[in-house]
């Protein structure tokens, strides 16, 4: 027999085999789902059309065979009154009678699709993000550890050790089974067209075998390669061999010369393997007594011993750090705490609430779906106890009736979750393009699988039994003589299934009003977070982030001497405005320093963020000045010690004292381990408007701004402001500096509003957009099932209306009772809906700006849509009951 | 013993895999539309529960991605069912000729 070993996890394997029998598993799944693997493979190449085609023909196809099965042998449930002929008859007969209502099956069948699609997408992406995001063996109990400074609001912390201190842990942490390490490095490749910058990592070797994971071509590192005499090599990743040199075989056994050593390719990643996001690996040993390895920061990574928990290792590291701590003292913040976290919570982060919200908002949706297929169960059920009590006096008991209507909505919810695979096979398709980079590691791979097919078919039982049981029940327990009697007016039931139907619409109303309410305060937010002073303006401004040739540029001089060369001949450019060097990448990072003001007396540390800039940096970043002058070209040509802040800094450190003529120490500048500032006691010539520096979410850290030529530490970018699009300019700043140095390699470069929108408003926009899909596809769920219940109740109570009209009632009274009657349910909706969105919206506060969980304009605004659509649904039914011609009417008898 | 029955789908599928293998989604192309995707699969399941077919996974490539296919023959009962079918078939035509 063959075991399904395509399910990860025992727990899903398990789930599998109660859902279908063993022989619907060996004899229809597995032979199909593999048909269908095939067919995708072959397809793979060919064009969109074609491929959806054949992927949508066959899913149908797989569907429909397990449908089938299910008929042939029925799942393992053991009811003694559950015959296999008994199940097989139910089924054929719910696809007959389904048959003869095609209408109301598709519309069914479309609202569970949306419903189980939209689950199903979010699932898909939960599925491979948070339980199979890296390849490898035992990464459940891969771990990293972090220094979390507990004055920071902001989750996170030091994930990276000094060489020495990450030795130390490495010798005296005994939770951990094996450690590994990996440290960024930037390469450069010089080739005879100019030098390439490459994001590179150095590893220690045993990367590779620490995760079970080989070379796709050529071998990975191993311990020789990092020995002092070992010929220098390295490897590609899949995506850097494949992207930048056309995935060439024969690039193996390849001399580069990289950072000016040549140095051989050995080999190249598997295509999942994006360890430090870096292009290039370099071996590294981990030698207390490398000179060249002392200031070096190392991403730790460690596999616990098993048995041992992640609270276990939290507690002997915390022992262990304190210690370490004490050696190091400058590395640690004031107040500090070990958090152990697993590697996916190090890789994925807060991006796993933002799935939790989103599974969270889908399951309102798949819930208005069942809602609403629920009402339109109701009310095809009330038109059938006709039929149920003929069922009935023929000798159906209670039970037969219920399997045989849970049997019609079972079937309905399959062909759900069918088309609804297809809606996330495609909606999936563009969610994971609109996934904002650096979200989710890059090794994986989301895609709709077998434990994602799986989760639908669990999602239509739930969804079956949801939208089927009440109307079931509903239907079984209704009265046999009425339905019998010749008329058509409406009997016991029918008062109870409409009641029902009622408190169903109040329900879809209410969870409506939620998912409403969330989309709106998350709209409010995104309008805020765009409409924000910034406090600069990044609109026109090309970032171009440099990588220097190693050994060169090193000292004031030499880094003075290149960028003074380097801006005047950008500043020459046709549609440059003006340009400048930084050290900083506006607006999310900065140097950060401890700073003392003469004369001034504290308990606290006193920081500040600082800029090293060059004298056209004002303009170029569109900065405000409040008082004072900004810095001039002779104090940056002098490298004069001079400094400007911005407001925050002068609030908080001067209170109502003039900074202008004041003196600052900053004292990381005074301590640097190359090109060290003597005395770095810099006087305030003024004061520019806060502008953002740690994110654009949050207020400004205070600020000192000086001349980048006072010390030639730190890499430095080029912020250009151009008259156009910044973009376009690209490639004549980048010619302007290889005129100066051809091996000058370029980072990133693009303009500032793309990294804001990339950093800044990617994740808010995606999170905003899904809601809102959800939260409309919810309101005309909503909307569609009041409308089916006016509309039927209208029908139902056509016989009365006539009555009525032929006794005298105006045609305004009649609408104004059917308003009434189907508006209070979405009345009662609604209040219900608000005190959930009170409770509910509280989650979302994490991702709000500017706008409080209890927004009374966004809860107005949204009950304002909720009302306008339970009105116009019920107004056309209602306008139809009051046109009603009496005569008519009284014939319906 | 009861005779053995045999459906026309079920002979149409002997018929295609008389002297060889093939898989699920072969056997659907080979009938030119006599038999379906979303019922072929439960039929062969039938077949083998009847002892007139039989199957085994395809044999892979080591790192090959996805699920084996399954590749389904006759057995030698199966056939003589199929044959003791058309000359059961045969007979009753000459015999409804006459």
């Amino acid at each position: 027999m063959t075991r399904l070993r395509l399910l990860p996890g025992e727990r899903l394997h398990r789930l599998a085999e109660i859902v279908f029998s063993r022989r619907v598993l060996d004899d229809v799944v597995i032979p199909a789902l593999a048909d269908l693997q095939y067919e995708k493979a072959l397809v793979a190449d060919a064009g969109f059309v074609r491929r959806a085609l054949v992927l949508g023909r066959g899913y149908a196809a797989f569907w429909l065979a397990l449908a089938h099965s299910l008929a042939a042998w029925p799942p393992p449930v053991r009811r003694p009154s559950l015959r296999r002929s008994s199940m097989g008859q139910d089924l054929k007969y719910a696809f007959r009678a389904l048959g003869k209502h095609k209408a109301f099956a598709a519309l069914a069948v479309l609202t569970l699709a949306l419903g189980i699609g939209s689950a199903t997408t979010i699932f898909s992406v939960i599925q491979n993000v948070l339980f199979d995001p890296f390849p490898g063996h035992d990464v459940d109990r891969v771990v990293a550890f972090q220094i979390h400074d507990t004055k920071e609001s902001r989750p996170g912390g030091r994930s990276s050790f000094q060489l020495a201190e990450f030795l130390d842990y490495q010798e005296q942490i005994q939770s951990f089974e094996e450690v590994i390490a990996g440290s960024f490095e930037s390469v450069l490749y010089a080739t005879k067209d100019g030098t390439v910058h490459y994001a590179g990592g150095r590893l220690s070797t045993n990367n590779f075998s620490f995760f079970g994971i080989g070379a796709a071509l050529g071998r990975t590192l191993g311990p020789d390669d990092a020995r002092p005499d070992a010929p220098p090599v390295f490897m590609l990743t899949h995506q850097a061999w494949t992207h930048r040199f056309g995935g060439d075989p024969g690039i193996l056994g390849r001399v580069f010369v990289l950072n000016g050593v040549p140095t051989t390719l050995v080999g190249v990643t598997p295509p999942r393997w994006a360890k430090l996001g870096a292009e290039i690996y370099l071996p590294v040993a981990l030698d207390r007594a490398d000179p060249q390895l002392a200031g070096r920061f190392f991403v730790l990574q460690a596999r616990l011993k098993p048995g041992v928990t992640l609270q276990q290792a939290e507690a002997e590291i915390e022992v262990v750090a304190r210690r370490v701590a004490k050696s190091y003292p400058k590395l640690y913040p004031e107040q500090w705490k070990v958090q152990v976290v697993s590697l996916v919570d190090q890789q994925i982060g807060p991006f796993r609430t933002t799935l939790y919200t989103l599974a969270a908002a889908v399951a309102l949706l798949l819930l208005i779906a069942c809602g609403n297929v629920a009402n339109m169960l109701l009310t095809r059920a009330t038109s059938r106890e006709r039929e149920m009590a003929i069922r009935a006096s023929l000798g159906a008991n209670r039970a037969r009736l219920v399997r045989q209507l849970l049997v019609e909505s079972l079937v309905l919810a399959v062909a759900g979750a069918a088309v609804g695979c297809l809606f996330a096979y495609f909606g999936l398709r563009a969610l994971v393009a609109a996934i904002p980079v650096g979200l989710i590691p890059r090794q994986t791979v989301i895609q709709v699988n077998l434990p994602v097919l799986l989760f639908s078919l669990v999602a239509a039982a739930a969804t079956a039994v949801l939208s089927g049981l009440v109307p079931a029940l509903q239907t079984a327990r209704g009265c046999l003589v009425e339905p019998l009697k010749d008329s058509g007016k409406g009997t016991a039931g029918g008062a109870r299934g409409h009641r029902l139907s009622r408190v169903l619409v109040a329900a879809e109303v209410a969870l409506s009003l939620v998912l409403l309410a969330g989309t709106g305060l998350l709209m409010r937010s995104f309008v805020n977070l765009q409409g924000q002073d910034l406090g600069f303006d990044p609109e026109r401004v090309l970032d171009v982030r440099l990588a220097l040739p190693r050994g060169a540029y090193e000292s004031a001089a030499e880094k003075k001497r290149l960028f003074r060369e380097v801006l005047d001949r950008i500043g020459a450019l046709p549609g440059v405005v003006s340009a400048s060097a930084t050290t900083s990448f506006a607006p999310y990072w900065a140097v950060d320093s401890e700073v003392e003001i003469a004369g001034e007396t504290h308990v606290e540390t006193w920081r500040a963020r600082v800029h090293l800039v060059s004298e056209g940096h004002r303009e170029t970043l569109g900065l405000r000045l409040r008082r004072g002058r900004f810095l001039s070209l002779d104090e940056v040509e002098g490298a004069r010690k001079v400094a400007v802040v911005n407001q925050a800094l002068a609030a908080r450190y001067f209170g109502e004292d003039d900074p202008i003529g004041r003196t600052i120490e900053i004292s990381t500048l005074g301590t640097l381990p190359q090109s060290p500032v003597a005395n770095p006691v810099f006087e305030i010539v003024g004061i520019v408007a806060d502008s953002k520096n740690r994110g654009i979410q949050e207020s400004a850290l205070p600020e000192v701004i000086v001349p980048h030529t006072v010390t030639g530490s730190f890499q430095r970018g080029i912020l250009v402001r151009t008259s156009g699009p910044p973009n376009a300019l690209q490639s004549a700043v980048k010619g302007a500096i290889w005129q100066v140095d051809r091996g000058v390699a370029f980072g990133d470069v693009g303009s500032l509003t793309d990294w804001m929108r990339r950093f800044s408003y990617a994740e808010p926009r995606l999170v905003l957009v899904i809601l809102a899909v959800f939260a409309c596809v919810g309101l005309v769920l909503v909307a569609l099932g009041v409308f089916s219940v006016v509309a039927y109740s209208v029908a139902r109570q056509t016989h009365e209306i006539g009555i009525r009209m032929a006794l005298g009632a105006e045609r305004l009274d009649v609408l104004r009772m059917v308003l009434r009657s189907g508006l209070v349910p979405v009345g009662v909706g609604v209040v219900i809906g608000v005190a959930a969105s009170l409770g509910l919206t509280r989650v979302l506060s994490s991702y709000l700006f500017g706008v409080t969980p209890h927004d009374p304009a966004t809860l107005t605004a949204v009950i304002g849509v909720v009302l306008v659509a339970g009105f116009a649904a019920c107004y056309f039914p209602a306008r139809r009951a009051a046109r009603v011609d009496p005569l008519v009417a009284l014939r319906y008898e | 013993m009861e005779f053995p029955r045999l459906s026309s789908k079920e002979a149409e599928i002997l018929e295609a895999l008389r002297g060889q293998e093939m898989f699920g989604l072969q056997l659907v192309q080979a009938s030119l539309g006599k038999l379906k995707r979303g019922t072929v699969y439960v039929t062969l399941g039938r077949m083998q529960e009847k002892g007139f077919v039989e199957s085994r996974l395809e044999e892979r490539q080591a790192g090959s991605i996805g699920l084996p296919r399954r590749l389904y023959r006759t057995t030698a009962f199966g056939v003589r069912v199929l044959d003791a079918w058309n000359t059961f078939r045969e007979t009753l035509a000459v015999a409804g000729a006459r």
